[in-house]
């Protein structure tokens, strides 16, 4: 009865969106339907938010379906709140130094997961076992798992919201609920695959169906990954509100009394906007970001699979719960800084990034699941890439920040990072990384190496390349060797300097022009990273030459004896190599350029100064 | 007996144009010695670039700021020591790069220092005796006469300022982690209250030290702080019409230097050089002023 009702409301609410998406090409990509998937690990929960306490209490009901062809003799859960319950006892704690993204845990106010009860659904109950530092728990089950055969739990937990830490928790009225009821691991290979919560760490999980019932306050307003299928009224000034997701691997969702909503029809895709009173100015340029996003991504790797897209504002104050990814559901806010009203966004394009980057995890983490512990350059690297991307093609260059004479674009800041650490593998656990070489890692040098690769393979043959890549894991969790496996295929090329150069190793690249003489041009690798590229010839006559270079020898000497004298010449002249750590001295002139050190001389000497005068100088 | 009458802030930012204007002889030196000091530091950086300047890249920068060539130049250190390990090893000008831009950001400040120790007795020498003819002796008897003492107490003066900045700094992040970011708009008035006040104690200490003739600096900042608290209004208006005046400076040169195209550096030359005389000036009409409210 209750799947017809879901599926009666579905009808209603998608009908005109199919009707619609009949008329173009272009909509019928963005088909609001639920995918086809087969459902490994199922929840059905009914739970209550408690406003005082900040707890979140109910009941699971776990339907797990081993897809694999080994018995399942246990099950391990996931109480990732259980890294808040102090300063010092988790991994997390340990290793963040209770900092996260820039914002302290305060142990004013902890966290933490119980499971009260938990029972086969014939009333045999478990027996529980914390493990590691109490972020993982296990139970024996009474008789393996078989292969083909389902599994169906009962779990009664108890959750408690920190202060806003790491993406969940609390704010005034204010709940982010993620990482909030006990999750299975993913049974892999023989054996669960579920690490500690660590620090760096985000998740893994299996496909499944979600029908969550939260009761809370009838004047809070919520959003969550989903769709809402009921509201009701209890009588008792609480309301009980019901989501429903399909092919999903995890649920998150939020409350707040204040919470406003936006709406857009995005090419029959349904895409909320759910923001905070105070940051009302933020409606258009989030729904713009959103829509530029689900249309670019649908056009290069797919269509967005889901019937909605929520995209959720958060206070100025929680913004540690900001810049986070949820199917179906994403977490941006913007921050003013000086909290003076006087940084609303005016002069940099935060909000879009971050917007842009979370809807971009739905690609790369929400349809193809990556495992972001074993190897998180793949969803942040292959989310970050497209962000890039987008970023420049709607928002023009200096995309990022736009202030006078400081202008910045969000590659030249993830450049940036990337020249600092130059020589990151990306590939690694997340736990393998420190906090700064995670982000290099996991972010900047994928960012820099896959636009390196586009460069190298061209535009169309990468956007194939990530096509066939999504269309190929759709709803599955491929890994490292499966990217490479397709990138080379679809490429026709041996990728090894991507791979072993870039994601495995820390080989480095810096191609240089060491001289130009009358009739001769020497150029030069260092570094034992190898990519071919080209070397382009200007004479004195105008004509130019673009000479192949597959940069094996340390250096090359090209000779124009029968040609004019050479006046310059420069590697890569289109700046393909974005890993190359010197573009400056790509190029080199026989003759100096007086005109143009005349011309920077004249800046630094105004920039002297004004500097001068700036120290209280005359 | 009648009252004297007191100068407001306005009739005091008047007589500083005037007085100013009166002297271009002392607007002139101070241009000259920071372009001078600027020429002298310029010196270096232009030097490294004599390699680089065979690079094309160097016809992008001429064109502006390129960020990409900023970026090379604040990693320059790490490719520097990256590529140290290759066998034709980095190029000379990378390691210099980093090192040049810290040079620069310590001696500027050594400088500022220096020069307006050495000018300031001078220019203000001038404007306590307005309206005698101006006397290059006298002037540069004055700027010796209390080099040594203006040396003592900007130095002074500039270690307490780091210091209150810094106090204020972790004041203000504590506060705003603690109490939340509207506590910023508190903060912020405190600052204006703070550092204006400041910034009048720390020209009064100068301008007394000339008028009274004395080189006991103390005794000068002793008189700077009382008069605070007794000419708060003016002294608050001479210095609110003196901001504005840089203000307008400054938006004309922000309207005006995008429309430059940056590698005519002839033409770029010449305007920012007038608005360094600009702001100058709008600093000595201060200064100028300041000799009405005591």
């Amino acid at each position: 009865m209750r799947r017809l009702a879901i599926l009666v409301l579905a009808l209603i609410v998608f009908l005109p969106a199919r009707a619609s998406s009949a008329a173009t090409d272009n909509t019928a990509q963005l088909v609001p339907i639920w995918p086809d998937v087969t459902p490994i690990a199922s929840y059905d929960i009914q739970v209550a938010l408690d406003i005082d306490t900040k707890m979140v209490s109910g009941h699971e009901t776990i339907t797990y379906t081993n897809s694999t062809d080994t018995p399942i003799p246990d099950v391990v859960f996931h109480l990732y709140l259980n890294a808040f319950r102090d300063s010092t006892s988790s991994i997390f704690m340990q290793e963040s130094g209770s900092l996260s993204r820039g914002y302290s845990f305060d142990p004013d106010y902890p966290g933490g997961i119980e499971i009260t009860d938990i029972r086969l659904a014939d009333g045999t109950t478990l027996e529980l076992d914390l493990i590691e530092d109490e972020t993982l728990a296990k139970a024996e089950l009474p008789e393996p798992v078989a292969p083909g055969e389902t599994l169906n739990l009962e779990v009664e937990f108890q959750s408690t919201l920190p202060k806003v830490f790491a993406r969940t928790g609390f704010y005034k009225d204010f709940f982010m609920v993620g990482q909030w009821f006990p999750k299975l691991g993913v049974w892999q290979d023989g054996g669960w695959n579920a690490y500690p919560f660590h620090s760096n760490s985000e998740f893994f999980a299996d496909f499944g169906n979600y029908d969550v019932a939260i009761t809370l306050p009838d004047n809070y307003v919520t959003g969550a990954t989903g769709l809402l299928a009921s509201t009701k009224a209890n009588n008792d000034g609480t309301q009980t509100v019901s989501y429903h997701a399909e092919a999903v691997i995890d649920f998150a969702w939020a409350a707040s009394p204040n919470f406003k909503q936006a709406t857009r029809d995005v090419g029959g895709l349904e895409v909320v906007y759910i923001y905070l009173p105070e940051h009302a100015f933020t409606i258009d340029r989030a729904l713009d970001a959103t829509e530029a996003a689900v249309t670019n991504f649908g056009a290069w790797y797919g269509a967005y699979p889901y019937p909605r897209l929520t995209v959720l504002d958060v206070p100025d104050e929680a913004s540690g719960a900001g810049g986070m990814e949820y199917p179906m559901l994403v977490t941006a806010g913007l921050e003013d800084p000086t909290g003076l009203g006087l940084m609303k966004g005016q002069y940099d394009h935060m909000l879009e990034i971050v917007t842009i980057h979370e809807i971009g995890h739905e690609w790369w983490y929400a349809v193809v699941a990556f495992n972001e512990a074993e190897e998180p350059w793949l969803d942040e690297g292959i989310t970050d890439y497209s962000t890039v991307r987008l970023m420049e093609k709607e928002y023009g260059p200096h995309e990022m920040l736009d202030m006078g004479s400081i202008k910045m674009s969000y590659l030249e800041a993830r450049r940036m990072e990337y020249l600092m650490m130059p020589e990151t593998p990306m590939y690694g656990k997340a736990w393998d990384f420190g906090t700064s070489d995670y982000g290099v890692g996991a972010y900047s040098k994928p960012v820099i190496s896959l636009l390196t690769l586009e460069g190298v393979i061209g535009e169309e043959r990468m956007l194939k390349v990530m096509s066939t890549f999504f269309e190929r894991y759709r709803f599955k969790h491929p890994t490292t060797e499966d990217f490479r496996a397709t990138a080379e295929e679809v490429s026709g090329q041996n990728l090894d300097w991507f791979f072993d150069g870039l994601v495995y190793g820390k080989e480095i690249l810096n191609y240089s022009v060491s001289s130009v003489e009358e009739h001769r041009v020497t150029v030069t690798r260092q570094g034992s990273l190898i990519i071919p590229t080209e070397v382009q010839v200007t004479f004195a006559d105008g004509s130019e030459a673009l000479e192949a270079w597959d940069g094996s020898e340390a250096q090359k000497t090209f000779d124009y004896s029968d040609r004019p004298a050479v006046v310059r010449a420069e590697i890569d002249p289109d700046h393909k190599l974005l890993v190359d750590l010197q573009w400056s001295d790509n190029g080199l002139l026989r003759r100096m350029d007086v005109w143009s050190w005349l011309a920077i001389n004249c800046q630094i000497l105004y920039q002297i100064q004004n500097m001068l005068l700036g120290e209280g100088g005359l | 007996m009648e009252a004297p009458v007191k100068t407001t802030s306005w009739q005091a930012f008047r007589n500083g144009l005037t007085r100013s204007i009166r002297y271009p002889q002392v607007i002139l030196c101070a241009y000259l010695f920071n372009l001078l000091t600027g020429l002298l530091l310029a010196v270096i950086p232009a030097l490294t670039l004599v390699d680089p300047a065979h690079r094309t890249a160097i016809q992008d920068a001429a064109n502006g700021i390129d960020m990409w060539l900023v970026e090379e130049i604040l990693g320059s250190t790490t490719t520097y020591s990256i590529l140290q390990e290759t066998a034709s090893g980095p190029p000379p000008w990378l390691q210099q790069a980093s090192l040049v831009v810290f040079f620069i950001l310590l001696a500027v400040p050594v400088l500022a220092w220096l020069t307006a120790s050495f000018l300031r007795g001078g220019i203000l020498l001038a404007y306590v005796e307005a309206p005698q003819p101006f006397s290059w002796q006298r002037f540069f008897w004055g700027c010796w006469h209390w080099f040594g003492a203006f040396l003592l107490i900007n130095l002074l003066l500039e270690i307490a300022t780091l210091l209150l900045m810094s106090i204020l700094l972790v004041g203000i992040v504590m506060a705003a982690s603690a109490a939340g970011a509207w506590i910023n708009w508190i903060t912020l008035s405190l600052l204006v209250l703070i550092i204006v006040p400041w910034l009048a104690i720390s020209d009064y200490t100068h301008l007394f030290a000339v008028v009274d003739q004395t080189r006991n600096v103390f005794k000068a900042f002793g008189k700077a702080f009382i008069l605070i608290f007794r000419r708060p209004l003016a002294l608050a208006g001479l210095f609110g019409l003196s901001l504005l005046m840089l203000l307008l400076i400054q938006a004309a040169f922000r309207i005006l230097l995008p429309s430059l195209p940056p590698d005519w550096w002839p033409l770029v030359f010449v305007v920012t050089q007038v608005f360094i005389i600009a702001r100058l000036w709008s600093r000595l009409v201060r200064w100028a002023g300041a000799v009405d409210i005591t």
